[in-house]
């Protein structure tokens, strides 16, 4: 504590624990927050790169198998039916080439070529065939089928926006492997990467698939078809066209694609068609859970931050009250309040010193209670001692009281009390009466003042009165021992804060020994002076003194070289107490046979004026 | 206390959120001529979920319907740009022209789910990079005309005169028209066309003499799809005449149909309007082709009219058995 009461805040416990709890809260959580994302990332990453290339694998022999699965069974029929089919009717040709368009949804058209190059039949979705066969043996589909190739076209766009290709298959015969016609197949690629989009609902990326030149051949946007969008930009369609890896699977990567947009993509080549599926996802969209994982982790770490500084707040308080509730009693303490109870709350360990605190108090208030009773007692005793030298002293204003009392009754029996007026006498007598009384009454009063009970409040004190008053009390004795007494207080000391009766006690106490010490016709002298900031002040007399064994016990308690019956032993005892508490000391210096000499010292802070 | 309180509380209550891709909420508009049409509307919800849309999670629609009224569709599309929708959707060519037509200077993508004929009247000019905020599903309904016809008589081998009938108002009108002749040039068959955009007009063909015409092939029109079928489908029934439609009408029996279901066009256009919202221009969002086509017949018509059907073709089609009141495809 400091002496101006001024703590700076970050000083204050309340403030230590809210930073201490912030501190421990947001580090803690700042670091493991940073390290779950950066984990989750990582992971996140990984995980999709390992789902896009299984993903893209899957999707490449998806497409190989849409396309290739089908056309494979129409290659099967054409080579067990295909010689019938042939020789059969148009119509029922033509029945079963719709029959194709029916369960291959991706052919847009399926012609019937004879060996001769005639066009026997077609089915089409939407052109209108009519009669309108064509003779097909100058083109190239035909003489490819002539030539027993089975293959796929390059893709071309038609004039409904669809990308498509052909494919061919020559018809033989069985039995002596001659051609005998062929079956061109048109396909629609958009309804075989929609069906391939359908397969895998749960992609978040996009889809495309390239020719081998990087041309894009189908989109899960068919917008990017119809515009013709140029892909070759894409990292992945750029890996892939390069001849020598076309065949294996791409890692996965991080790259800007064709639209400006980072991706993590990958590709994987379609087996036997020279093409790639593309599969790429925005990075942005890919970690949109890591995004959210860092959103939640900002939440929760606020909302944890705020409930620590929350509970920091109310045990910061909550502290730092039991710590001010215990400094308050400690003062309180100091200040000599031991009636100040120090609030207890809780059972914690502060609590506990509360309690311990106030149980001191109450041991410290009992033990003054008891010093208190202790030096009424040796207050009593003295007055016991007292006793006889008072007696004696209020018997010499008693005597002169009661010998002019019967003077003038004399007087007034012998009928002369006119005159006694008139001569002034009655006056007279009347006045050494009241003066008479009134001594007794300033004895009987020092008395009473001495004996009652100390209060604990200081007052301002003049130390040449209480100095007065304690020799009255042993006037008595001073003057049946002949004790020549010289008083030298200075007009310029001051006056002291502090508590009569006490400074009366010691002061008499002080004096009575001094009186026990001297024989009949010694000297008393008391003087005051001030030397640095404390009042000194000084009783000596020229009494058997003291031997220096006794000397070093004087102030024992129970101590006493007096016989019994003259002294409790507790008189030096409680000197010492007193002037103990009123912040001085007390001296006593003594050469057996000469005499002695007590000093007591009052701290000048007692002091208050003149 | 109560700061610690309030902590506990929060942590109480907050539970992190799944991942979610889409999570502000989308307000979109849905303007159709009539129930018929909002078949689309329920494809485009079953394909939105692909996309991350889900209705009533990150998605709402606010559906106007004309009901059969083609003069509501203006009003009711400005109501739509009043209840501030992202973006409007449209079931036809009517409610594309109403869209259109109110969205003028404001920045509110329309998307069509299914249009036939766009560049014929210059509704979109490019199809690759529409400039008139306007993208979506064609559904080549016009050219696929030809095709119907080229199908009914594999259907049928033995007609050799068709009845079209054609709603001279629309636009699609001349495209399906073309597409028609050339396939019956190449067909080798007969056409008798005829104008209709009323009820009485449908009346009145069917009150002149058509004994010799084979089958009845309806082009492209919200009125002959709808009201006008109702009138003219059973007139053709009551004198054996089979019809061929292009989507499937309401109370309806038509003898067969060809091209993209309505149910897959607003399925197809969901991709579309899922770009829309992820942020794309429409303009970066070509007009798409129809992607699956089908065709669809009814037995139980051709039974009704003692039809002797190719079967070879059947390969190809759909087969429905429509009973009255109810019907049942495989």
């Amino acid at each position: 504590m400091r002496n101006n009461g001024f703590t700076p805040w970050w000083e204050s416990i309340k403030y230590r624990l809210l930073i201490f709890g912030i501190i421990m809260s947001i580090i803690p959580l700042s670091l493991l927050g940073y390290l779950s994302v950066q984990t989750a990332r990582k992971n996140l990453e990984q995980n999709i790169q390992m789902h896009n290339q299984v993903t893209s694998q899957r999707l490449a022999a998806d497409l190989e198998s849409i396309i290739g699965g089908q056309i494979r069974q129409i290659v099967a029929v054409a080579r067990i039916d295909g010689k019938s089919l042939l020789n059969s009717e148009r119509s029922k040709q033509e029945g079963i080439l719709y029959g194709l368009l029916r369960e291959v949804p991706y052919l847009e058209e399926v012609s019937l070529v004879g060996e001769d190059g005639r066009e026997l039949a077609r089915a089409s979705r939407r052109r209108v065939v009519g009669n309108s066969l064509l003779n097909m043996k100058d083109e190239e589909a035909f003489l490819q089928l002539k030539e027993g190739n089975s293959d796929w076209s390059n893709t071309f766009l038609d004039s409904y926006g669809q990308i498509r290709l052909q494919r061919i298959i020559p018809i033989t015969s069985l039995t002596d492997g001659d051609f005998r016609g062929g079956m061109i197949l048109e396909i629609s690629l958009r309804r075989v990467i929609e069906q391939l989009a359908q397969r895998q609902p749960e992609h978040k990326g996009r889809l495309f698939v390239v020719d081998s030149k990087g041309k894009l051949i189908g989109h899960q946007d068919f917008s990017q078809v119809l515009r013709q969008t140029d892909v070759r930009d894409s990292l992945a369609v750029k890996e892939f066209m390069q001849a020598d890896i076309s065949d294996k699977i791409s890692a996965v990567r991080r790259y800007s694609s064709y639209d400006g947009k980072e991706v993590l993509g990958g590709f994987a080549p379609v087996a036997g068609l020279g093409w790639a599926v593309i599969q790429e996802v925005p990075v942005k969209q890919a970690f949109a859970p890591v995004k959210q994982l860092e959103n939640h982790l900002l939440l929760l770490g606020t909302i944890i931050i705020l409930l620590a500084i929350a509970v920091s707040i109310f045990f910061g308080i909550r502290f730092s009250n039991s710590l001010r509730n215990l400094e308050q009693g400690v003062q309180e303490i100091r200040k000599g309040n031991l009636d100040y109870e120090v609030r207890v709350q809780g059972r914690d360990e502060l609590s506990r010193l509360g309690e311990t605190l106030n149980m001191m108090r109450k041991e410290l208030r009992t033990s003054r209670q008891k010093e208190h009773a202790l030096r009424q007692a040796e207050k009593l005793s003295s007055l016991g001692l007292l006793a006889s030298g008072v007696a004696h002293e209020l018997n010499n204003p008693l005597g002169v009281i009661s010998a002019y009392a019967e003077d003038l009754q004399e007087q007034l029996a012998e009928g002369n009390a006119q005159d006694l007026v008139i001569e002034g006498e009655l006056q007279y007598y009347l006045q050494i009466i009241i003066k008479q009384s009134r001594r007794c009454k300033e004895i009987i009063g020092n008395l009473l003042n001495f004996a009652r009970k100390s209060r604990s409040e200081n007052e301002k004190v003049d130390l040449r009165q209480v100095v007065d008053n304690t020799l009255q009390l042993v006037k008595y004795r001073i003057e049946k021992k002949e004790i020549a007494t010289e008083v030298n207080i200075p007009n310029s000391i001051p006056t002291l804060t502090a508590n009569f009766g006490d400074l009366q006690q010691v002061l008499l106490n002080v004096i009575t020994n001094a009186l026990d010490a001297l024989e009949t016709g010694g000297w008393l002298k008391i003087s005051a002076s001030i030397e640095e900031k404390h009042l000194f002040l000084k009783i000596m007399d020229n009494g058997s003194g003291i031997e220096q064994d006794d000397l070093n016990r004087i102030f024992e308690p129970f101590f006493t070289t007096k016989e019994p019956g003259r002294g409790t032993g507790l008189g030096l005892s409680i000197c010492y107490g007193i002037m103990q508490k009123m912040g001085g000391r007390i001296a006593v210096e003594s050469v057996p046979g000469e005499g002695t000499t007590v000093t007591l010292v009052f701290p000048l802070s007692v002091r208050e004026g003149k | 206390m109560i700061l610690i309180v309030i902590v506990m509380l929060a942590v109480f209550i907050y539970q992190p959120e799944e991942i979610e891709e889409n999570t502000s909420s989308h307000l979109i508009g849905v303007l159709s001529s009539n129930d018929l049409r909002l078949t689309k509307l329920q494809g485009l919800k079953d394909g939105l979920p692909l996309y991350g849309f889900r209705e009533g999670k990150n998605i709402k629609f606010l559906v106007k319907n004309a009901e059969g009224n083609r003069e509501k569709l203006l009003p009711l599309a400005k109501e739509l740009t009043k209840a501030g929708v992202e973006a409007i959707v449209t079931t036809g060519r009517a409610e594309t022209e109403a869209a259109k037509e109110v969205m003028r200077g404001k920045d509110i993508p329309v998307v069509f789910m299914g249009l036939t004929a766009l560049t014929q009247d210059q509704l979109v000019k490019d199809l690759l990079h529409p400039q008139e905020g306007l993208t979506g599903v064609q559904n080549d309904h016009a050219n696929l005309s030809g095709k119907r016809l080229e199908l009914l008589t594999k259907l049928l081998p033995e007609i050799n005169k068709v009845l079209v009938v054609y709603d001279p108002k629309v636009v699609p009108a001349t495209e399906s028209l073309l597409a028609t002749q050339d396939a019956a040039e190449k067909l080798k068959l007969e056409l008798q066309k005829e104008p209709a955009s009323t009820t009485d007009e449908i009346r009145s063909i069917f009150n002149r003499s058509l004994a010799d015409v084979d089958a009845v092939l309806l082009l492209p029109s919200f009125f002959l799809e709808s009201e006008g079928a109702r009138i003219l489908v059973p007139l053709a029934m009551e004198r054996g005449v089979p019809v061929m439609g292009v989507e499937q009408g309401a109370g309806t029996d038509f003898f067969a149909i060809y091209g993209v279901t309505t149910y897959d066009q607003g399925k197809q256009a969901a991709r579309i309007l899922a770009k829309i919202l992820n942020g794309q221009k429409v303009v970066d969002i070509p007009v798409e082709p129809p992607s699956e086509l089908k065709l669809t017949v009814d037995l139980e018509v051709a039974k009704r009219l003692g039809l002797k059907i190719d079967p070879s073709i059947l390969g190809y089609a759909e087969l429905k058995y429509s009973k009255a009141g109810g019907s049942n495809a495989k």
